[in-house]
């Protein structure tokens, strides 16, 4: 945390705490403080750099780095609480500390210093409160309003319901004959073609023309297109959610247990392609879903990765240095070092999402490479002017960002990504093209709400980014659902 | 469209030709932000209760209702019920003209008829539209049908709104040509009325129905009341037909000639099977064609694409004498004009309902 968090103190306070405050060298390593110790005390970074971090399950874990000028332990000293996490001199640095019987005696014996004080903690408090609102609020991918309301009966098109109830004739029929001991092949045809008729239905009856047609059967319903269009999703929706629900990959992404749909987990089983579900037909219609260009798109992902690496690391030699923002499974950078056990470079994953980070954490100590590779625990995007404090990198990798953010955040994310390149460095991002065909199973069977772009829009928002004049190649995979820019910082 | 003149009426025409209907806009936006059916519940309440009695009425709906409740001064019920009449009393023979010379005067509008042929479904829609014209006059006609609680009144509101919703479903399309002008514009709901009253009176002098001076200046009188609730602005409100007929003559000139979407949906109106038991004769079509070219003239039913003249053209010529005879018994005869409009609202009901039944019944496998 900067000066900021202390932003009431006036010169005279900061004098104050000066005359109190001791200078403390650290060497490389040195603890400044550690987990679970009860020490109150406040340190100012003079010189050098720490790092702030936890033991999750038996891993440890950077939360983030402070330098010179920033400020620590403030809030220990407020809670007089075991410490949240351990500091430690990243390299050798100084820090001014003042103990904290020594800080509450200043805060005692001076009622101004002790009001400005208390004053600058709730302010930095509640600011760190609005900002992750505002950014949960903001940069998140669009909600999805209610479900019903959205169509008049008379609009519901008699060839959708048709072929609604003639999808649950084929389900009922697969499982039936299943049941009875039918070979699984042949019932997973029908389910495969059942499967790609719902979404058929959704391409004819939730776009274009159809959707003038739908809102003009009832005009007095006051239905406008987009609104017509969620209507029809949610009337197929409504009509093979309990089937779809039988599949594991598209059970966990509607219901995101951690709370968002392609969580590391769900994108494991994607990579895995091996199908699961419930009932019957749960595992005929997870391998229907398996094979959808969504998830080709992911297992496509992992080898454009890796890729992309070999080539780096051809360009540039030993010690490459690559970070992952929004890691997840990392398997492109796994799926690297698989092939290029030897190559000399480090990997820094980044995700907010604690569980994914452990285990890829574990997943890189079990395969050797925990030399090799670093996990910070941090949201990429920069909040209220701070950004996770990073090493500079040769490749960026920023997968499976851009389809929750909407325009700002996504600029925002670029220069970040700018601001960590080296010059010369190369950033690949992906986003969800617009003409994925995907795009409404995604939106209105697994109610996941991601945005899309087009090569326009997406070469647009990087030149409102720092890399402006710095036109991205853009390629489009094969499953036609991912864009790739891959872009380099002059 | 056409490229507009230099001179000041064109632009005034192109004005309103770009032109909508805001308080209709207003309403259709406030119902859009709705669940499904609750904007129309709060319409009916309105329509049937007034707008006081609407729980939670959004502020749209009481200014639009604010401008359609109270009459301006110039609207003379009597004037306006005795232009409903001469509509009525023409039954059969008002229909004929409503199809083979109404219509075709609408959709000759390049950009008027846009809306109508977006999606290829409309075309196909040509019975109900055609008997929801139909019905539309015979409520706009009905004595009281235009007042405050007459089911004209109700129409109207709900046609009006529904131009709205159409507005806000073809203009985020991507489809819209901007060339088109704004979607149902006021030029086109001034020219839908225009078209209803001056186009009807010819129509009906050509087939032989005598219309005296004081009906047509009422069935003038009628329509204006009727643009007046349909959002179209005073200056384009018409309420003679000598002002009736300048402004079609502009309408004219500022659209140009009918366009390739003015021969489909006329194509469409002529072969749709609006009653089946007329359906296999093949007269049925030739003597629609030559009916309608005699009424609206060579010019624009080659510009319709319609065949050239055939076996029927001496039809209108015969009908004169036969419809300007039971005319002329009825301007006679005390209370037979009265008797003939309530006969005549009788029959239109049923030939309206037999072609809806038509356009809803299942098509040939």
């Amino acid at each position: 945390m900067k000066h900021d968090a202390l932003a009431m103190l006036t010169p005279d306070d900061w004098a104050l705490l000066a005359r109190h405050m001791r200078r403390v060298a650290y060497p490389r390593g040195a603890r400044l403080l550690t987990e679970g110790a009860r020490e109150r005390a406040l340190w100012v970074v003079r010189s050098g750099a720490v790092r702030v971090e936890r033991l999750l399950q038996g891993r440890t874990i950077v939360l983030r780095e402070l330098g010179p000028g920033e400020l620590l332990g403030e809030i220990g000293f407020v809670e007089d609480a075991p410490a949240s996490a351990s500091v430690v001199a990243q390299d050798d640095c100084t820090a001014d500390v003042i103990d904290g019987d020594v800080l509450q005696s200043l805060v005692a014996a001076e009622p101004g210093f002790a009001v400005r004080f208390y004053h600058s903690l709730a302010v930095a408090l509640a600011r760190r409160t609005r900002s992750g609102d505002a950014a949960r609020a903001a940069a998140g991918p669009p909600q999805r309003a209610a479900r019903t309301g959205n169509l008049s009966a008379r609009q519901v098109p008699p060839e959708l319901e048709a072929g609604l109830e003639a999808f649950e004739r084929e389900m009922l029929a697969a499982r039936s004959a299943l049941r009875r001991g039918a070979p699984p092949a042949g019932e997973a045809a029908r389910a495969a073609a059942a499967c790609d008729a719902v979404v058929a239905l959704m391409d004819v009856h939730a776009g274009g023309d159809a959707l003038v047609d739908i809102g003009w059967s009832d005009l007095l319903a006051f239905r406008d297109p987009g609104t017509i269009e969620a209507g029809i999703g949610d009337a197929v929706f409504r009509e093979t959610f309990a089937t779809f629900m039988e599949s594991a990959t598209m059970a966990r992404c509607h219901a995101k247990p951690r709370g968002f749909a392609d969580d590391h987990e769900t994108v494991a089983l994607m990579l895995r392609d091996e199908p699961e579900g419930d009932g019957w037909t749960g595992p005929l219609i997870d391998r229907w879903f398996l094979g959808r260009p969504l998830a080709r798109s992911r297992r496509e992902g992992v080898a454009r990765v890796q890729a992309l690496l070999r080539e780096a690391a051809a360009a540039h030699g030993p010690g490459l240095r690559v970070a992952s923002l929004a890691s997840g499974t990392a398997a492109g950078l796994f799926a690297f070092f698989e092939q290029a056990r030897d190559a000399a470079v480090t990997a820094l994953c980044v995700d907010r999402d604690e569980e994914a980070l452990l285990a890829t954490a574990r997943r890189a100590e079990a395969a050797g490479l925990g030399e090799r590779m670093a996990f910070v625990l941090g949201d990429v995007l920069p909040r209220d002017g701070e950004a996770l404090p990073l090493q500079r990198q040769h490749v960026v990798l920023a997968l499976g960002l851009a389809e929750a953010l909407d325009d700002e955040a996504l600029v925002a994310l670029l220069d970040r990504c700018h601001a960590l390149l080296l010059p010369g460095g190369r950033l690949l991002l992906s986003a969800l093209a617009d003409g994925n065909p995907d795009r409404r199973l995604m939106a209105h069977l697994l109610d996941w709400p991601a945005r899309h772009r087009s090569a326009d829009e997406l070469r647009a928002l990087f030149a409102r980014s720092a890399f402006a004049g710095r036109a991205p190649a853009l390629v489009l995979d094969a499953a036609g659902v991912t864009l790739y820019a891959d872009c380099t910082r002059a | 469209m056409k490229a507009p003149h230099a001179d000041p009426l064109s632009a005034a025409v192109r004005r309103h030709a770009e032109t909508a209907d805001p308080p209709a806009d207003a309403l259709a936006a406030a119902f859009a932000a709705l669940p499904a059916g609750r904007g129309r519940q709060m319409l009916e309440t309105a329509l049937a209760h007034g707008v006081d009695a609407v729980p939670n009425a959004p502020p749209a709906l009481r200014e639009f209702f604010a401008l359609v409740d109270t009459p301006p001064l110039w609207v003379d019920w009597a004037r306006i019920e005795h232009g409903g009449a001469l509509f009525l009393r023409s039954g059969l023979v008002g229909i004929m003209v409503l199809t083979l010379a109404c219509l075709p005067m609408m959709y000759r509008l390049p950009s008027g008829n846009k809306p109508l042929v977006f999606t290829g479904q409309m075309l196909r829609r040509a019975p109900r539209r055609l008997a929801e014209t139909a019905r539309f006059m015979l409520e706009t006609s009905a004595p009281g049908g235009l007042r405050r609680q007459g089911a004209g009144f109700a129409t109207h509101v709900r046609v009006r709104l529904m131009h709205a919703q159409v507005r806000r479903l073809l203009r985020p399309s991507g489809r819209w040509n901007a060339d088109w002008g704004a979607p149902v514009s006021q030029l086109y709901m001034a020219a839908t009325g225009v078209t209803l009253s001056v186009v009807f009176l010819d129509g009906l002098r050509r087939l032989g129905v005598s219309v005296e001076p004081d009906e047509a200046e009422a069935l003038m009188a009628l329509w204006r009341w009727s643009g007046h609730l349909m959002g179209v602005v005073p200056e384009l409100q018409c309420s003679t037909e000598a002002e009736g007929r300048h402004l079609m003559r502009c309408l004219e000139a500022f659209e140009g000639p009918p366009d390739d979407d003015s021969r489909a949906l006329m194509d469409a109106v002529m072969h749709a099977p609006y009653l089946p038991e007329l359906a296999p004769h093949r007269w049925r079509l030739p003597l629609s064609f030559d009916l309608s070219r005699a009424l609206i003239g060579d010019a624009l039913a080659d510009g319709l694409g319609y065949p050239p003249p055939g076996g029927w053209r001496w039809l209108r010529a015969s009908l004169v004498p036969l419809v300007g005879a039971i005319d002329g018994w009825q301007r006679l005869v005390p209370g037979a004009r009265r008797r003939a409009a309530e006969r005549g609202a009788v029959v239109t009901a049923a030939i309206i309902r037999r072609i809806a039944a038509a356009a809803h019944a299942p098509g040939p496998a």
